[in-house]
């Protein structure tokens, strides 16, 4: 009675066995996600001279969080105010984002036209996480290509462009490099797999 | 050598007390704020402040977890002890506390242990192996103050202060010392509470707490209204258990009617007075058995000192064959609801039938010890076995 060793039943195994791999794969990667602590700093890339303009930084982790976040301000460049409580020490400002998950300072360019870099670094200080990041922005009378942003909604009346900034990995943090390509590359393999086996 | 040695943590502690102060500063009104938190981290990440960043994420899981307050108790030593921090490495003089720890789930905590401890290679297989700090009598403060620990938990009553919090509040003012025993069953839940609740674990003291009162309520349901008269003793029959020990508590606690009743402490007693007693049932306190030995040969002697005791014939316990060896470390440990049990058992054979008291010790070990050890096949913690 036992006997279904038939062609049919060899596939519909063979199929289970790939679901059951791509799955495994997929919660894997969801797991994984879910202990990279995530921490954008958001900006315009070009601004206009004089102008005020916002940065903001995000916290991509469910509360609770303390962070804390400095920041090398340009020479040029004047903090006007965050949207939460901060020190300023010469060219250094910091700030600490408790049970906060987005913070929003706002800068006035200066005068004069350049490309000028922001660079800071943020800890966490319930996970023994930190990183830096570093952003360049450009003041320019004319604004060249704009990109406008989904993520943000800018207070000031210029248009912002291109948000996105580059942040290096956390120092002790664990990221898994080219863990998503690898992902990638395995769950694709996979779908060539079964499509073979049928 | 123990001097220079002493010197130079000395002047280690020095530079360290000014920012031990520093943090202990945030609770001067017994609370972190939000606003103090945030200044003292935006003074951090300017490279501005006095407080190291280990002690602003100490300050930081304060505030989130601890709602931005100390946390305190009063130890069994009747002292109150407060905690600013959460609690990262602990020194365990007594291996009933390595045991409630080890039940909490706090083992990766423990930095130290006692030389006994470090005998217990299969009841902790891998805390056995960190360093020793003495024993509970003479401990070692250098070997403690080596460790760095921010608690140090030893018995009520041993050692002396003299020993141990007097020397260490001479070298390091930041480790606390806490008092809690874990070997009588009186105090024992209250003392998993208190020491889940300074470690943050709550859940696995709850856990184990509904485990103890299932057991404690058993035996209350089935205690008879007549009770059994006992005698609790040491390897020496002569050496008395009074009121406030271990041994006279878990008697009276599996139902029994202690014949040292109102005579406290250990002390010894004239032989005839035990005959003129006349106990039912005789508990011995023994340390032969335990985990680490399959030799009953130990136990036996001691067992064999009080029934072939001249005069002893005639006590009701010995001519009824009811004198008991119970191993310390498994009477006067967390395991004691599986103790409590099997005393139960001995006192109202009729009444626990339907229980195998070495099934309740099986579901403990297995449960809060998580180590592999049969009962069955190894270990030697009653006499007569079970």
């Amino acid at each position: 009675m036992f006997i279904f060793t038939t062609k049919h039943n060899i596939k519909t195994m063979k199929n289970m066995f790939v679901r059951l791999v791509i799955i495994c794969i997929l919660c894997i990667s969801m797991v994984s996600a879910s202990v990279i602590r995530d921490v954008k700093v958001k900006t315009p890339t070009v601004v206009s001279p004089n102008e005020k303009f916002n940065i903001f930084i995000e916290i991509g982790k469910d509360l609770p969080t303390v962070v804390g976040v400095t920041l090398k301000i340009p020479d040029g460049f004047t903090l006007v105010n965050c949207s939460t409580p901060y020190k300023v020490l010469g060219n250094k400002m910091s700030l600490a984002m408790i049970n906060d998950t987005r913070a929003e300072c706002t800068f006035k360019a200066p005068s004069s036209e350049g490309t000028f870099i922001f660079e800071g670094r943020w800890v966490d200080m319930l996970n023994k996480e930190e990183g830096k990041f570093k952003m360049s922005i450009s003041v320019s009378k004319v604004i060249a290509t704009q990109i406008p942003t989904t993520t943000i909604t800018p207070t000031t009346t210029t248009p912002t462009t291109t948000i996105i900034i580059t942040t290096t990995p956390p120092v002790t943090a664990k990221p898994t490099p080219g863990f998503e390509f690898i992902t990638g590359i395995l769950s694709t393999s996979l779908i060539v797999l079964r499509r073979w086996l049928r | 050598m123990r001097t220079v040695f002493l010197a130079s943590i000395l002047l280690i502690t020095s530079i360290g007390l000014v920012s031990a102060n520093d943090y202990i500063s945030l609770f001067n009104d017994n609370r972190i704020t939000k606003d103090e938190l945030a200044n003292v981290i935006a003074d951090y990440m300017l490279g501005s402040s006095r407080l190291s960043l280990d002690e602003i994420r100490d300050a930081s899981y304060v505030y989130i977890y601890w709602n931005g307050e100390p946390k305190s108790i009063v130890d069994s030593a009747n002292r109150t002890i407060t905690i600013y921090k959460p609690i990262k490495r602990i020194v365990a003089l007594h291996s009933d506390a390595v045991e409630a720890l080890v039940v909490l789930g706090a083992e990766d905590k423990v930095v130290g242990v006692s030389k006994y401890t470090k005998e217990c290679k299969r009841q902790f297989p891998e805390l056995s192996k960190l360093p020793s700090i003495g024993s509970i009598f003479n401990p070692d403060i250098e070997a403690i103050v080596s460790l760095n620990p921010d608690v140090v938990i030893t018995y009520a009553r041993w050692p002396d202060p003299s020993k141990l919090e007097e020397k260490l509040e001479l070298i390091d003012v930041d480790t606390k010392v806490i008092r809690l025993d874990f070997y009588k069953g009186s105090t024992m839940k209250e003392e998993i509470e208190k020491l889940g609740y300074l470690l943050d674990k709550e859940e696995n003291a709850s856990k184990y707490i509904e485990w103890f009162k299932r057991y404690e309520n058993l035996v209350k349901s089935r205690t008879p209204e007549k009770k059994v008269k006992v005698y609790t003793c040491g390897k020496k029959p002569s050496r008395a258990f009074g009121e406030g020990t271990g041994p006279y508590d878990l008697s009276v606690m599996a139902g029994g009617e202690n014949v040292l009743k109102g005579k406290e402490g250990y002390f010894d007693v004239d032989p005839e007075q035990v005959i003129v007693w006349a106990p039912e049932v005789i508990l011995m306190r023994s340390y032969a058995g335990g985990y680490e030995t399959d030799d009953i040969s130990g136990m036996k002697a001691e067992y064999e000192k009080v029934i072939y005791k001249s005069g002893f014939e005639n006590v009701p316990a010995v001519k009824n064959g009811r004198v008991y060896v119970m191993s310390f470390d498994f009477a006067f440990a967390p395991s004691y609801p599986a103790a409590l049990v099997t005393v139960a058992k001995w006192l109202y054979p009729d009444r626990y039938s339907d229980i195998d008291p070495k099934e309740v010790f099986q579901e403990y070990i297995d449960n809060f010890l998580h180590i592999n050890f049969n009962v069955s096949e190894q270990g030697c913690f009653v006499y007569p076995r079970w």
